[in-house]
């Protein structure tokens, strides 16, 4: 690719190929290209078979503007060389694209259209980049909310082991939520208050750390109560005011937990604590950025709204259990029921094709198979009669008289196109045989198989073993 | 000058028999026309460069009918005469 290629590569590539001394191969070259050059000065113009055509063209003398100073000038005559390669040449190397051909374009194609299109996309990407820039705030915000994460989680990974702890920073985490919404509802006139808000508990939580420092189990409860008294402070004034609400809860869970964890965390004390004055800090900082609008709405919206439609969706598919699909769901059940007596049947079946293998063409087998087959029957009806006694309750007494009235001769597909009169033949399934095949076979369509399914009681028309005794029904159309 | 013409001259020059030049020349072009399909640049002192430019798609419009027509991309070959030619055939 893209190599370049000398005289002395294509006499070496010549001399390969017919067998040459290399040098009489470099002379050879060197000829042609002599010949070409010399005969194009006499004769202007040269044609190489396979290579193409040189040609010189004369271009006359012509009026030109000087682009610098704009000046008119006159640009000399002069000759052109010009090279048209040979048709098999030029297709050669336009072999890579050789299958493209020039298309018509009907009015309908908009190639402007496509362009405009990406000249938006790149529009976007350019708006995207300057919003984002802008709105330096706000990520200095998501930042914030990042590190207290982090923050969380590293203390998280110096106690594993105390559950209780981790439940507290979760809730940590979460009344970071909390704050957020808090800060949604109104954020700018709140800012005063938060700071009223946090600067007590700022001094809280220093005050704790001292506490801690010098004695922690007996000064832990009393802090306890005092992160009592003050969250009961602000949900007192949590009542008066929505705005504060959600700040006045996150600072109580936070230096409940901080109370908390400083009595289950003795190791590293000092070390969360520091942690959880940053973490503070943190939110502290976040309370004086703004929140856009449009943030606002979709954290609002998110955790409650879900649990809600899973909540509806559970009771829509309750009630149409209850209202439309009951029936179907104990039509199943009968259906279970069916499958258990055929399966019974199936078993039965099986020692009579064993015995059928054994004797492979003899009649007397599908007498056997026959009588199998009415044993069945009677075992299936005396099955039904039980299943009806117990079910009555819940049926209608007409849909009990249907199943009892299609399963009195032969059974039957309920609302099929077709009724089973009797049997027609019998087939032994051999390898690579399908119902449906059979049902191509016998009934020119495949969707017949059910049919045999239906009629044979077949457990998994999916599977059947070879060498099964088949009995393919006689079909009546319904209404005849 | 034609083909012909010009596997004459070269065999007058060379001392070959027309048929070897002639295949000697099949094999000349062949070579050209192999260095070419790779995309290689061939250079010739005194002559020039022939190489392998990539024409892109592009949308043309009949000025009679005003029909629009998609040429599809397409590799040509290009000649670029050296200075020395160039100023030969003036």
């Amino acid at each position: 690719m893209n190599k370049k290629i000398l005289i002395q590569d294509l006499a070496d590539g010549l001399a390969l190929r017919k067998g040459l001394i290399p040098e009489d191969a470099e002379l050879f070259v060197r000829a042609v290209f002599d010949v070409i050059e010399e005969y194009l000065q006499t004769d202007k113009i040269v044609k190489v078979k396979g290579l193409g055509t040189f040609k010189l063209v004369s271009v006359d003398s012509r009026e030109s503007i000087d682009v610098n100073t704009g000046e008119r000038i006159v640009l000399k005559e002069y000759t052109k060389i010009s090279f048209t390669p040979d048709s098999v040449l030029r297709d050669s190397v336009n072999k890579p694209f050789a299958q493209f051909e020039t298309v018509v374009l009907y009015e309908g194609t908009d190639v402007a259209e496509m362009e405009r299109m990406d000249e938006i996309v790149i529009a976007d990407k350019t708006m995207e980049l300057g919003g984002s820039e802008g709105n330096d705030q706000f990520f200095e915000h998501k930042d914030g909310l990042a590190n207290s994460d982090t923050n969380s989680s590293l203390v998280k990974d110096k106690h594993v082991t105390d559950n209780e702890f981790l439940i507290e920073s979760s809730a940590i985490e979460d009344s970071s939520v909390l704050v957020e919404k808090g800060l949604m509802v109104e954020v700018e006139e709140d800012i005063s208050e938060n700071d009223i808000n946090n600067v007590p508990a700022a001094a809280d939580l220093s005050h704790m750390r001292r506490k801690g420092e010098e004695d922690e189990f007996p000064d832990d409860t009393n802090e306890k109560a005092d992160a009592d008294v003050i969250s009961e402070k602000d949900i007192k004034t949590e009542q008066d005011d929505n705005e504060t609400k959600f700040v006045g809860e996150e600072e109580s869970d936070v230096s409940m937990s901080a109370v908390q964890g400083l009595s289950k965390v003795h190791v590293d004390n000092q070390q969360i604590e520091v942690q959880k004055v940053e973490h503070q800090t943190v939110e502290n900082q976040h309370i004086v950025h703004v929140v856009p609008e449009n943030i606002r709405r979709r954290v609002y919206l998110t955790p409650w709204m879900i649990f809600f439609i899973v909540l509806l969706v559970l009771l829509l598919m309750f009630i149409s259990y209850y209202v439309g699909y009951h029936h179907l769901f104990v039509k199943k059940r009968v259906e279970v029921l069916q499958s258990e007596i055929t399966v019974h049947n199936g078993a039965t079946k099986d020692k009579s094709t064993q015995l059928t293998l054994d004797v492979y063409e003899d009649s007397v087998s599908t007498v056997k198979a026959d009588t199998v087959m009415q044993l069945s029957e009677k075992e299936r009806k005396s099955q039904e009669a039980i299943d009806e006694t117990e079910e009555q309750k819940k049926y209608s007494k007409k849909e009990s008289a249907d199943i009892r009235r299609n399963n009195e001769e032969y059974p039957q597909i309920k609302n099929g196109m077709y009724e089973i009169v009797g049997t027609r033949e019998e087939h032994y399934i051999k390898s690579g045989e399908t119902l449906r095949g059979l049902a191509l076979r016998y009934y020119g369509s495949r969707d017949l198989a059910t049919y045999i399914v239906v009629y044979n009681s077949i457990p998994t028309p999916d599977i059947v073993p070879e060498g099964m005794c088949l009995k393919i029904p006689e079909l009546k159309l319904k209404g005849n | 000058m034609n083909n012909k013409e010009f596997i004459a001259e070269l065999s007058r020059r060379l001392g070959y028999t027309a048929k070897d030049t002639s295949s000697l020349m099949t094999a000349l072009v062949a070579k050209m026309t192999e260095e070419l399909e790779d995309e290689n640049i061939i250079s010739i002192q005194n002559i020039g460069l022939f190489e392998v430019r990539k024409k892109n798609e592009r949308v043309v419009v009949n000025p009679a009918t005003q029909q629009r027509m998609l040429v599809p991309p397409k590799l040509v070959i290009g000649f670029k005469p050296s200075a020395s030619f160039k100023e030969k055939m003036q």
